[in-house]
């Protein structure tokens, strides 16, 4: 049983919570949904211990726990999955999921082996196995992909055996396949567990909960069974809109414009894996070019060579006809490179106006016209970067990346985390970036936004070009989409 | 071991020298585990250190106290020593955590330089007891390198428990391995005090292999070549901290019977570990 009683939160005068109530009976599978900036992720935390409420009380299973550390909250009974994966990148899966075993019971067990209990390690394994990570047990985690992180995430929450489970967006990031994976899941629970769970995805969301409520801007719109929540006019509004497909249809004109960037047989991987196979791709002036591709296909590691943050083992990067191929990541930012990279790479303890100005270079865009493009940096100036909410933090990377002036800017999954009517901004951002003259390359796993804003898309997988063509043309050719996709 | 059993092979001056590493290897594993487990520099082992070697002198010299229990004294009065100081240090991180251990640590240092009558303050303390095992300087040896193995093997007993392995944990995400359940400002109080109480068991044994010690003992001077030793055994790794601390003692002998510019052939050595990549390495 949780119940929230009042709850508010406000940080640097905004509030993030406003007056929330909610009651979760024993059992039920509660999700909470909501645009970005709506306080989904505050709630969550603020039950798990780790935000103290400006407000209100907290109670669960039977007692007030109210302002409780979160490692007592833990002892307790309850799980998290954070939204962001926050592991540890030194210890084996099979040791990070025994760590989450055998912390309900630290207290009992701090002077045993961690490794001494079987019946540990067993379910330390049985987790591992119900996640599909059984095979990487023995892999440090720091070696997983973006999308196995999350998974091993889930491993260790189920490894703590809880009675009540957050769940912090456990979809965010996954591709279909592996959202199949997970969804799963999370229906075959225990039914004595309680989850409470934020999530994007009305879809899944609609599928798994027994009760909804929907959170906007810090307060409770509306809360019920789930046919009267997508019922609901509010509900309607807030999610108006969701398909992505055909934001934008752009004239093919410039096609033949002159290229700014031109990468010719590049390869590039991590150690002895070579992820990024002998890729050769041009993108023109002006023009938007999308690697579209699951999670693992490559898509980072291409972007991460063409900006030189890793090496490549072979190939050539020319910007606007200047061979780069072997310039350090400085020399590439000053000729005109400029990435948005995944997760956002804000830094703590910044607000928002020095989190733009630190890497500012001349030209076109200044404070000014990027204030002009996202009007809610400018009322968050003073801000710290990092209590802005995970959308908002997307939109400050992609206005920090513009203010360097690129010629080229690279973005590495832009729509990560984001909701529905964040996503629509996100497309109508980078159509207008385009017209502008903007040249851009969009690393995307998300078909509906990519085939929205791209001239041109190449398609990844295992590292290699599949596919490449006009974006208009994969529009029109539903089998080809799926088929490239892995549906 | 190996060690060990060459110096006894050598004997004289080096059997002396071999004593004194293990004593430093000792002091420096404790340091070690905060260093290297809960991922903060400590400036303050050198009170630790001092304050052990200070409490065993005296109850031997002025109590007669047998020499186990002046060791348990020196051990014990460290911890005490770290159980303050601990609590409030862990509150901080990095920088602020360097200079708070490194306040504390001369604070321990100017009081007992103040306390004449009891310390002898700047005079320093002489005519300290041998342990009456080490009346054979290579009985001496042995008995301290014993000491030093089962210290060894007991920090790495203690950090493969769930007790242990969380706070390795909690240094690579915190976050995280609270909200799994371990308490970890309490558990890295736990073995803030431990780590004090290894390091004043090594300046308990070494005030009586060196029957002279004075307040600079005590000084952020011993912290810093406690610290140095760590860094050369890879600072990430307890076993390696102490062949820091054995590699460092011979060498140190060996360069100071041939020059007056230890400090020289030091910082060399130190650059080179910093920037050959030896410290970015993993975990062994």
């Amino acid at each position: 049983m949780i119940e929230l009683d009042g709850l508010s939160k406000r940080y640097a005068g905004v509030d993030a919570l406003h007056d929330v109530s909610l009651r979760i009976p024993a059992g039920e599978r509660h999700a909470i949904i909501g645009p970005n900036g709506a306080g989904k992720s505050t709630l969550l935390a603020i039950v798990a211990g780790s935000v103290r409420p400006t407000s209100g009380r907290v109670r669960l299973l039977g007692q007030e726990v109210t302002g409780w550390s979160p490692d007592r909250m833990a002892r307790l009974g309850v799980a998290r999955t954070a939204q962001r994966s926050t592991l540890f990148p030194e210890e084996t899966l099979l040791d990070a999921c025994l760590l989450a075993a055998a912390g309900r019971s630290s207290g009992a067990r701090a002077w045993q082996r961690l490794d001494g209990d079987a019946r540990l390690v067993a379910a330390a394994q049985a987790a591992l196995e119900s996640t599909g990570l059984a095979d990487r047990a023995g892999d440090r985690a720091a070696d997983l992909s973006h999308g196995e992180a999350r998974q091993l995430e889930i491993a260790m929450a189920l490894a703590q055996r809880p009675r009540v489970l957050l769940a912090d967006e456990p979809l965010a990031g996954l591709a279909d396949s592996e959202r199949g994976t997970i969804a799963q899941l999370l229906h075959d629970l225990d039914r004595q567990m309680t989850v409470l769970l934020v999530e994007h995805d009305l879809a899944f969301a609609l599928g798994i909960a027994d009760m909804m409520t929907v959170l906007d801007l810090g307060r409770v719109v509306v809360s019920g069974h789930p046919d009267h929540v997508r019922a609901s006019d509010e509900v309607q509004r807030l999610y108006v809109g969701q398909a992505t497909d055909g934001l934008a249809d752009r004239p093919h004109d410039g096609a033949d414009s002159p290229l700014a960037l031109s990468v010719e047989g590049l390869s590039a991987g991590y150690g002895a894996a070579r992820v990024v196979h002998e890729v050769s791709l041009a993108v023109g002036e002006g023009r938007v070019l999308a690697l579209l591709g699951r999670n693992g296909m490559g898509k980072t590691t291409l972007l991460r060579a063409i900006m030189g943050t890793i090496e490549a083992t072979g190939g050539t990067v020319r910007l606007a006809g200047q061979d780069l191929s072997a310039a350090s990541t400085t020399e590439r930012a000053r000729a005109g490179l400029s990435l948005v990279p995944q997760g956002r790479g804000i830094l703590s303890g910044l607000d928002v106006e020095e989190q733009l100005t630190v890497g500012q270079g001349p030209g076109d865009w200044t404070l000014e016209s990027v204030y002009a493009l996202f009007p809610f940096l400018r009322e968050r100036r003073r801000q710290e970067a990092t209590t802005l909410s995970g959308g908002e933090q997307g939109m400050l990377a992609i206005a920090r990346g513009l203010l360097r002036n690129p010629g080229v800017l690279l973005m590495d999954e832009p729509s990560e985390g984001l909701a529905p009517r964040v996503l629509e901004q996100l497309g109508e951002v980078i159509i207008d970036l385009a017209e502008r003259g903007q040249t851009i390359v969009l690393a995307e796993q998300n078909v509906g936004l990519t085939l929205g804003v791209a001239d041109e898309v190449v398609v990844l997988e295992q590292g290699r070009i599949v596919h490449r063509g006009s974006a208009r043309a994969l529009r029109a050719d539903a089998a080809l989409k799926r088929q490239l996709m892995g549906l | 071991m190996v060690v060990t059993i060459a110096a006894l092979v050598i004997g004289g001056r080096t059997v002396f020298v071999a004593t004194q590493a293990a004593i430093l290897g000792i002091g420096a594993l404790g340091l070690a585990l905060v260093v290297a487990r809960v991922g903060l520099i400590s400036l303050g082992h050198g009170a630790f250190f001092g304050i052990g070697a200070y409490t065993s002198a005296l109850m031997a010299r002025d109590l007669g106290t047998p020499s186990v229990l002046g060791l348990a004294g020196g051990v014990g009065a460290a911890m005490a020593y770290g159980a303050f100081v601990g609590p409030l240090a862990l509150r901080t991180r990095g920088l602020a955590f360097v200079m708070v251990t490194l306040a504390f640590g001369e604070l321990a240092r100017v009081a007992l330089q103040q306390s004449v009558g009891l310390t002898g303050g700047d005079t320093g303390l002489s005519g300290i007891p041998r342990q009456p095992w080490a009346e054979d300087p290579r009985v001496g040896l042995v008995v301290t390198a014993a000491v030093l193995l089962a210290t060894l093997e007991g920090a790495r007993w203690l950090m493969a428990t769930t007790f242990g392995r969380s706070i390795d944990a909690a240094r690579q995400d915190e976050s995280k391995a609270s909200s799994l359940g371990y308490p970890v400002a309490r558990w890295r109080t736990i073995l803030f005090v431990i780590s004090a109480g290894v390091t004043g068991l090594a300046g308990a044994l070494f005030a009586h292999h060196t029957s002279f010690i004075s307040p600079e003992l005590l000084s952020w001077l011993t912290s810093g070549e406690l610290l140095v030793m760590v860094l050369v055994g890879g600072a990430l790794s307890l076993a390696g901290a102490v062949m820091g601390a054995i590699g460092l003692t011979f060498a140190e002998d060996l360069v100071t019977s041939r020059t007056d510019h230890w400090e020289l052939v030091l910082g060399a050595l130190l650059m080179l570990v910093v920037l050959s990549g030896w410290l970015r390495r993993g975990r062994p």
